[in-house]
């Protein structure tokens, strides 16, 4: 039941890119993942957020909030997500919670709105969970009410994000296992004491007429259902 | 008989009331009342908060005019409030914050005032609009005088003005009210309204209670106070009353002796919103969204009336009785023209004693009921312009009721003067500055660092913080702003601060100039202030690299160096626009005289820093400014290279043409982005003629930028208002005048002691061949081969000339080719030093690259018959993978970093490609030689038909004879490979040999390529040398 840590999610988001205004003269920096620069002050361009990161704690870039990360659009994203009781709204960026915590966290002196945005992410955050988490009882209850289905349940998880997925991954994947040894053992027990009954029918057939075992064997079926 | 009767939710409700059409707002939205308070309303939703409504009726029409957060008024007929998409009153660049309407004898007008410090002013008949400007803060309301002579506006910057309409200028100016940054932080809201009959009084809302000033001689007539700060005021129809609305009172007072008659109090203290008075009712709204409507007869008496008919027109009607439908029977409320009726009985009422106005009553009454038989709506509008009952604004009396028509409009006419109207000369301004109403502000943002001023209003502390683009010129600072410094620039040596200080008023406050000369590391004191004298205040200021300068009110331009030794004075001929500078110069800008029609007339010039032992002469430029027709200059400066530019407020960017001392646009900042919009603007940063970009701030909605966050700089390219500027010819010429511009430019560093910067000079050489080159191509492949020769003929050097000749065989051009050959010859004749033969080289190793990828495509196709041109063939193809390479990086590189370190990194690649080239491929080189010579002789003899062999023996022939033989006999056989494929395509051989090369091209791909460059190299100077 191995996850992925939240930090090493956020470490994956690093990696995308962010437009900030250097304040320092620097040639291009060559890099694994690519070549980022040349930098001059004041001409802005995109680096990736760990080493924007980086750079803004020494104070040489001034990090640009991100047009997604804006109080306005966010605010559009929360309703639409309010409005749809079932379903995540695609998100404005797949990394928003990690990389909004890392630039609220790091660079609030070049951001406007700083703490309505921060509300609107855990509100978004929040909404988005409760969804996640609908989702699985949902599964489960299914799981529960219609036997086993044949497909195992329907878990949507379209539009969210590594980290909410992440987020419920370990205890889903523990209550769905446990629900799968609940219910094998159960189809194991039924299948028995159906073989069982079975047994007892076919004894009976010789010495009763096949019409009357018919039926037994019906209302049997039918007792088993209603269990 | 008071009556409330609840209209709207809670919020801010406002009333109009004109010529019996009722509207009320509040919040986002707007109620019209055709039928009275009591029946049903027509609603309209808006968006964002609406601030005024008013209907105004036209052509035959009536329009409800809504002004609510967005920048154009929005109109709707009335009344079904169906919006009219196609008719906006009014558009400015800002939300609008009040507007005003009148509709007397002669003319229907009405008038705006934004967030864009502008009033507008329409004759809705005539079409003529006025645009005042002198404001220098949001507009906080405006008022149309009765006569239709006069505007009046107040402002967030405390002041009051009275506008001419004839003249379009300000005819009184006086500062009334605090000072506030915009409309939802002014104190008051300073409301105006004239005396709606005669205008003789303007009514102004002040902090303390209200001022009365008389038109004739704009004198203050009386000043009434009250206890807490009013909210809003309204003149009675008759004019002997005037209300103003405390927070849960409205006083009532007598325009005679201004002594107290009457005051209403709003229900359970809810505040009062807004006042209006119809004819028989004064109507209250407060914030509960409740009208409160009282009868004005329980306070205005007949003796009052008969005082106030001493007014300067004769008036024949006072007043047309009316009122909304709640005050009336309801049997009136149910016809939808109950205030004709109204009207009809006003006489029996008898609340008019002029026997005249009675008499005109009358006959009035009796009209309006043959306009009730028939139903007709308009007679409703017409029988009631008499009086313009909007309870805002005001209205003026008439001789008798008539219908509108345009001949009436011709006695207003002749009273104005019609001629060429002069303009509005430009205020000084600081480039780069943003308006300084604002709490937090630029005062200057160039490509060194930001200047911004922040004031914090609660705390009342002000400061100034300075921040450089790069870290390592300096610290930022943060300085408190003791002697409110609103002017600054800064270069990476000083800083430059000055307070405007006042020319007038109680304080009169010197100019303070302060520097900061951070460079100084060894002395102890790096800052210094001067006060300027009492008559002269400091309207600009700038810093150069060795000293700085403030321009001033008495046109002087006063120059200290940097530590503060006063090192020049200059009067200017005019007064001071701008400065700006780069290096030693500074650049100023002044109105010569006085423009007319909205053209400004502005003249330039230049002034250098006199600095002991270096010879500094001052740039030759052009005397006056170019600008756009009825322009202003948003911004001027340098380019980075040291060109003077402008920016004006038509999106234009000019910079100054060298060779002819003329301006020249090079951008227009209104198309260079698609997603520009009419109210967006740029704000200009910096502009480079190197890489041909600009870099601006997108304003949206706005005209400056915001400064927290810090927004983000726009690098763009540069667009050429050429004719089709979106075709690749167009932008090749543009660069081309561009790079032709920067020769010029380091010309006039050079004649200005500067040192040659040789590499700069070298790159846009080579960017100007290449231009020349691609343009050539582009002229070849339109089929116009004449253009091409005249563009070759910019070519300076007979080396490069022979790259277009090759161009030119290479696409088949044979008699393009010849003539171009011809020119060679001649310029080369005209200059036989061949001093420049290096550079040169240089040229050609570029322009050959330029030619070699022009080709790529048909050496692809090639098929290769036979071994012996396989290793050359071999070679062209790694030499176009080769140059496809390093094509490719350097054009990444440029966008980038610009074309000097582009041309750094090529010639180091090809540093390091050099040892490759000598160890592995001496061979390849020497059967470079041998191939380029011989092979496509012996290819061409061997394989072609003796037509083809005879015309490429005559073109060699003609190659040899003008010195470009080596060079051209390598495209030659290239063209003849192109041809024998057509020939013989079935040869089997074909493939594998191909496969094969393509194989030895892979195998010494980097050093075949630069050999066969040096090969080519070694040709063309030996062909130059003869």
């Amino acid at each position: 039941m191995a996850t992925i840590l939240p930090c090493e999610i956020e470490f994956l988001a690093e990696d995308e890119l962010i437009k900030v205004t250097p304040r320092f003269r620097e040639a291009r920096l060559q890099m694994i993942s690519g070549n980022y620069g040349p930098f001059a002050p004041g001409v802005p361009l995109k680096i990736p957020i760990w080493m924007a990161m980086n750079l803004k704690s020494r104070g040489l870039v001034i990090v640009h909030q991100p047009r997604w990360m804006s109080a306005e659009k966010l605010k559009e994203w929360l309703d639409s997500e309010n409005a749809d009781n079932t379903n995540a709204i695609a998100p404005l960026h797949y990394h928003y919670r990690e990389i909004s915590r890392m630039i609220l966290q790091n660079c609030r002196d070049n951001l406007s709105d700083v703490t309505e945005i921060e509300q609107l992410i855990e509100d978004i955050w929040n909404v988005r969970v409760s969804k996640l988490k609908m989702s699985c009882k949902n599964v489960l209850k299914e799981r529960w009410q219609n036997e086993i289905p044949d497909h195992g349940g329907v878990f949507k998880v379209n539009n969210f994000t590594q980290m909410e997925v992440n987020f419920i991954r370990a205890n889903f994947l523990k209550g769905l296992n446990v629900s799968f040894v609940m219910s094998n053992k159960i189809t194991d027990i039924e299948q028995k004491a159906a073989a069982h009954q079975l047994a007892d029918d076919t004894t009976n057939t010789s010495s009763f007429p096949t019409g009357s075992s018919a039926s037994t064997l019906s209302q049997f079926t039918q007792s088993q259902t209603q269990n | 008989m008071t009556k409330r009767i609840k209209v709207h939710e809670e919020g801010n409700v406002g009333i109009s009331f004109e010529a019996g059409r009722l509207l009320t707002w509040g919040d986002s939205l707007v109620k019209a009342w055709p039928k009275g308070l009591e029946n049903e309303a027509e609603e309209l939703e808006c968006f964002g908060d609406v601030r005024h409504a008013l209907s105004i009726k036209h052509e035959n029409k009536i329009y409800v005019h809504v002004t609510s957060e967005s920048v154009d008024t929005e109109t709707y007929e009335w009344p079904s409030l169906l919006e009219d998409k196609n008719y906006t009153l009014f558009r400015f660049t800002c939300d609008i914050g009040c507007i005003a309407s009148l509709k007397n004898a002669e003319s229907i007008q009405a008038a705006a005032g934004a967030g864009d410090f502008k009033v507008k002013w329409k004759d809705l008949q005539r079409q003529r609009e006025v645009t005042l400007e002198g404001h220098d803060a949001p507009i906080l309301s405006v008022a149309i005088d009765p006569r239709g002579k006069l505007v009046c506006s107040s402002s967030c910057d405390g002041f009051l003005k009275i506008w001419d309409l004839s003249k379009a200028e300000c005819i009184f100016n006086e500062k009334l009210f605090f000072r506030s940054s915009d409309i939802e932080h002014a104190k008051c809201s300073a409301k105006l309204e004239f005396e709606p009959r005669s205008g003789e009084l303007l009514a102004v809302l002040v902090e303390k209670g209200a001022k009365i000033f008389n038109r004739s001689d704009n004198t203050l007539l009386h000043d009434i106070e009250e206890p807490e700060v009013p909210k809003t005021l309204a003149w009675s129809k008759c004019g002997s009353v005037l209300a103003i609305a405390l927070k849960t009172v409205v006083n009532f007072y007598d325009t005679k002796s201004f002594s107290k008659i009457h005051e209403i109090c709003s229900e359970e203290n809810s505040p009062i919103s807004g006042i209006c008075f119809t004819d028989k009712s004064v109507l209250i709204a407060e914030k509960s969204g409740t009208l409160i409507s009282t009868p004005t007869s329980d306070f205005i008496t007949k003796e009052m009336k008969g005082k106030s008919s001493s007014l300067p027109k004769p008036v024949a009607k006072i007043v047309s009785e009316e009122s909304v439908a709640m005050s009336v029977d309801d049997e009136e409320s149910r016809n939808n023209q109950f205030l004709d009726e109204e009207a009809g009985e006003a006489g029996e009422e008898e609340e008019v004693d002029d026997l005249e106005a009675l008499w005109d009553e009358d006959a009035k009454s009796e009209t309006d009921e043959k306009a009730n038989e028939e139903g007709a709506m308009e007679f409703d509008e017409d029988s009631n312009n008499a009086v313009s009952l909007n309870a805002v604004r005001d209205s003026v009396p008439m001789d008798k009721p008539r219908e509108y028509s345009d001949g009436e409009d011709d006695d207003l006419a002749g009273a104005i003067y019609e001629g060429p109207q002069p303009s509005q000369m430009q205020k000084a301004f600081q480039p780069g500055e943003s308006p300084n109403y604002n709490a937090s502000r630029y005062l200057c943002w160039n490509s060194t660092g930001i200047i911004k001023g922040m004031i914090d209003e609660q705390r009342g502390i002000s400061t100034i913080i300075i921040e450089f683009h790069d870290v390592s010129v300096h610290h930022s600072v943060q300085l408190a702003n003791q002697h409110d410094f609103v002017l600054g620039d800064m270069s990476e040596q000083a800083i430059i601060l000055a307070s405007k200080g006042e020319l007038e008023g109680e304080d009169r406050k010197k100019s303070i100039v302060k520097v900061m000369n951070f460079k100084s590391w060894w002395d102890k004191n790096r800052e210094w202030q001067v006060e300027l004298a009492r008559r002269e205040i400091a309207e600009v200021v700038c810093a150069s690299t060795d000293s700085v300068a403030v321009g001033t009110s008495a046109r002087n331009i006063r120059m200290f160096s940097h530590a503060g030794a006063q090192i020049r004075l200059v009067t200017v001929p005019g007064p001071i626009v701008t400065m700006s500078s780069n290096l030693e110069q500074l650049f100023y800008v002044y109105h010569r005289h006085q423009g007319f029609e909205g053209d400004q007339y502005m003249a330039c010039g230049t002034i250098a820093s006199r600095r002991i032992g270096k010879k500094r002469r001052t740039a030759n430029i052009p005397s006056d400014v170019a600008i756009s027709p009825g322009a202003k200059l948003a911004w001027v400066g340098f380019t980075d290279e040291g060109t003077p530019a402008t920016y004006d407020t038509t999106g234009i960017v000019r910079i100054v043409g060298w060779a002819d001392r003329q301006w020249f646009p090079i951008a227009n900042m209104t198309t260079i982005k698609k997603n520009f919009k009419t109210v967006d603007w740029w704000y200009m940063i910096s502009i480079n003629e190197g890489n041909k970009e600009i870099a601006a701030v997108h304003c949206e909605n706005a005209t400056y930028p915001e400064v927290h966050p810090r927004p983000e700089v726009h690098v763009m390219r540069i667009n050429m208002p050429l004719v089709n500027p979106k075709t690749d010819i167009s932008i090749q010429e543009s660069e081309l005048m561009i790079n032709a511009n920067i020769t010029g430019t380091i010309d006039s560093l050079k004649k200005r002691g500067y040192d040659n910067d040789d590499e700069m000079e070298e790159l846009v050489q080579k960017q100007i061949t290449k231009g020349i080159l691609k343009l050539l191509l582009g002229a070849i492949i339109q089929d116009a081969d004449d253009r091409g020769y005249e563009i070759c003929k910019l070519l300076e050097h007979p080396g490069q000339i022979q790259m277009a000749v090759r161009l030119a065989n290479n696409k088949g051009r044979i008699k393009l080719a010849e003539r171009l050959n011809d020119l060679a010859r001649k310029r080369a004749e005209e200059d036989d030093s061949s001093s420049e033969e290096e550079e040169e080289e240089e040229d050609e190793n570029e322009d050959e690259d330029a030619v070699e990828e022009i080709e790529e495509e048909e050496v692809v196709e090639q098929g290769i018959p036979d071994e012996g041109i396989a290793n050359e063939v071999s070679q062209d193809g790694s030499t176009i993978s080769n140059v496809s390479t390093t094509q490719g990086s350097t054009q990444e590189s440029r966008e980038a970093e610009g074309d000097a370190r582009a041309a750094e990194e090529r010639l180091a690649r090809q540093k390091a490609r050099n040892p490759f080239a000598q160890t592995s491929t001496e061979d390849d080189k020497e059967n470079d030689k041998t191939t380029l010579d011989e092979l496509p002789k012996s290819e061409a003899q061997r394989s072609k038909p003796k037509t083809m062999k005879d015309k490429l023996a005559r073109f060699r022939s003609k190659q040899k004879a003008s010195g470009a033989a080596a060079k051209s006999s390598k495209i030659q056989s290239k063209i003849a490979f192109g041809k024998r494929k057509e020939l013989s395509t079935e040869e089997p051989a074909t493939k594998k040999l191909k496969a094969s090369a393509l194989e030895a091209s892979s195998d010494n791909a980097s050093g075949s390529a630069v050999s066969t460059s040096m090969a080519m190299d070694d040709f063309a100077a030996g062909s130059d040398s003869d």
